[in-house]
């Protein structure tokens, strides 16, 4: 059987298959339906300073292939995290990554540093990209000096694996990812969900409360695989490619375009055994193709 | 245990133009599901449109391991649903939420249904006749042609009362105003019944009341809870009735939702904690059934 550890700067991972933030919650709601110590890496739904209670509703609207969300980072904050969210998790034996998101760079501060030393903690991932927030959020990611610098203040806090998770929004992603590596960032994620809009057109108004939101699901598929693919050839840290991902096949095609991992995001809202059938699939194409490593696939589209 | 079933497809019928009643053989559903609980059904493999759709539990049976869903065609997916021929299979998600809850104190309640939210209230209904209660239905829609379930709830042995807003079928205008005449009748039934006992009985002094209490009355009718079901200004104004005449609800809400398990936070609702603050609530996963004292309105 193919080999499908992997690990990403010092991420140890028995499999490249992660959940993205935002769509796993902070895993409780699938442990329901399989052990989630089978996911390679939880990214835990986003982490704010103090408790987060998100936009109004409507914060969904589906479209073709795909839906926006306008979730707003709803989250208990960062210390009901370590008290509550995170002993549980490492209960499961689950391979944890914090997700951060700061108003301000002193909050990106003051969360890495309390996630220091947290137990069971295996990496941090840093979301300069979220575009349904009005303060920080992607503002932070698609200005190369201030993603450069949101990386800096982090890195001094933490020892940790530092992800740094990408905005598609902006006109050149590597400018993004380079500003961030030369500041210590040791693993990119991307990519974040793509801003976008829907319009009731019964009441004339943009449908969601806060009128755009992020679009993810298939169709941003080819927009992640094209960014993965640019950054790749741009950067020399490990990627974790994301975007649209909902079986091996898309998997297999993100690590041909230069990712070492991939993270599985609205899917497990569609279907919440996604990733275990994703790891399932993935292992038997490996043996299918005869490959004795999923590292061995990392990248061959580059070429 | 929610869980995914695959279930089979036995009927699929409209009821009326772009209303459809679905059957599918789903016994562990049948078994497990509560009325009030709700199930996301897949559309399709090719995900798109992508995501699995909510529907509440119109019906359950668990003897013949039957459930069945009422639905409106409003977009894609139930346009393609409405296609669907029986013997297929269909991917369902489910039992999902928490459903509505009753007590043998109550011997008599009320149920107000708005537009598809009548859907939930038929088993709910039936739960409540097992359980020996009276049961009185308020139905509300647009027109006579969306209503449904009135001959089941009659055979389920309910009282049912009308309105749709164009005065096709019953009270024209919303059903609050019927629902509100009831209980002011019977709050003031039970008012003067009362008086006219203690005046009867020699005790009390009648002619002094001047202020009548509906709040207490309707207390002493035996009708000491509400549920309800529909879209969230028809649940605002059937709560503020209910409040008036210190009447218990529990409203069950819809609300667009992508995962339906509690994961994505998307369907989003405030509500009021005991010490005053509020929280923000998930309507799939803590709900979708709330009390109307805890929720916390906006606009």
């Amino acid at each position: 059987m193919a080999d499908l550890n992997v690990n990403l700067a010092g991420l140890q991972m028995a499999n490249p298959v992660l959940a993205a933030s935002g769509c796993f919650g902070f895993g409780r709601e699938f442990n329901d339906f399989f052990p989630i110590r089978q996911v390679g890496g939880i990214m835990v739904k986003g982490l704010t300073l103090a408790p987060c209670a998100g936009n109004p509703t409507p914060r969904i609207a589906e479209t073709p292939a795909g839906m926006l969300n306008s979730i707003g980072l709803q989250n208990p904050g960062v210390d009901a995290f370590l008290s509550t969210e995170l002993p549980w998790l490492v209960q499961q034996e689950a391979s944890v990554v914090a997700n951060i998101n700061g108003h301000s760079l002193e909050d990106f501060e003051e969360i890495a540093r309390r996630l220091q030393g947290a137990p069971g903690l295996k990496a941090i991932e840093v979301n300069i990209s979220c575009p349904n927030v009005s303060h920080g959020g992607m503002f932070f990611g698609t200005d190369p000096a201030m993603a450069a610098e949101v990386t800096r203040r982090v890195r001094k806090h933490t020892t940790l694996p530092l992800i740094i998770k990408l905005s598609p929004n902006v006109t050149d992603i590597t400018e993004i990812a380079r500003a961030v590596v030369s500041e210590g960032a040791d693993i990119l994620s991307l990519i974040n969900t793509l801003l976008g809009m829907v319009i009731d057109i019964k009441t004339r108004k943009p449908l969601l409360a806060r009128k755009v939101g992020g679009l993810s699901g298939p169709a941003v598929k080819p927009v992640a695989l094209r960014m993965v693919w640019q950054v790749a050839q741009a950067v020399d840290v490990p990627i974790i490619g994301m975007g649209g991902i909902t079986n091996a096949q898309d998997a297999i095609e993100f690590f041909m375009a230069g990712a070492s991992a991939v993270a599985v995001g609205c899917s497990s809202f569609v279907e919440p055994m996604s990733i275990p059938q994703i790891i399932h699939e993935l292992s038997a194409w490996l043996d299918q193709e005869g490959y004795a490593s999923v590292r061995d696939i990392v990248g061959l589209a580059l070429e | 245990m929610k869980a995914i079933h695959q279930a089979s497809l036995l009927k699929n019928k409209a009821l009326a133009p772009h209303l459809y009643e679905m059957e599918l053989l789903a016994p562990t559903l049948a078994a497990e599901g509560k009325p009030g609980q709700f199930v996301m059904v897949r559309i399709n493999e090719n995900r798109d449109p992508l995501l699995r759709r909510p529907f509440g539990l119109a019906g359950l049976d668990p003897e013949s391991g039957r459930i069945r869903l009422i639905y409106q065609v409003v977009g894609r997916g139930t346009q393609q649903m409405s296609q669907w021929r029986t013997g297929r299979t269909v991917d369902i998600l489910g039992p999902l939420g928490k459903g509505f809850t009753w007590t043998g104190e109550s011997d008599r309640v009320i149920l107000a249904g708005g537009g598809l939210g009548i859907a939930p209230l038929l088993p709910l209904a039936q739960s409540l006749r097992d359980a020996g209660k009276d049961v009185i239905v308020f139905l509300g829609s647009r027109s006579e042609a969306l209503l449904f379930g009135i001959d089941a709830f009659h055979e389920m042995g309910c009282q049912v009362q009308l309105a749709t807003e164009d005065g096709s079928c019953g009270f024209k205008g919303f059903l609050t105003t019927p629902l509100e005449h009831f209980l002011c009748a019977q709050a003031l039934d039970s008012v003067f019944l009362k008086a006219k006992a203690a005046s009867e009985s020699g005790q009390g002094h009648t002619h002094s009341h001047t202020h009548v209490n509906l709040r207490e009355g309707l207390a002493q009718t035996g009708y000491h809870q509400l549920y309800a079901c529909g879209p969230a200004p028809f649940l605002k104004a059937v709560s503020a009735v209910a409040q008036r005449y210190a009447l218990p609800s529990q409203l069950s809400f819809e609300e667009r939702m992508a995962c339906g398990i509690g994961a994505c936070m998307g369907c989003a609702i405030q509500i009021k904690n005991e010490d005053g603050t509020i929280k923000t609530c998930r309507v799939c996963s803590d709900g979708p059934v709330f009390t109307g004292e805890e929720v916390q309105w906006n606009g």
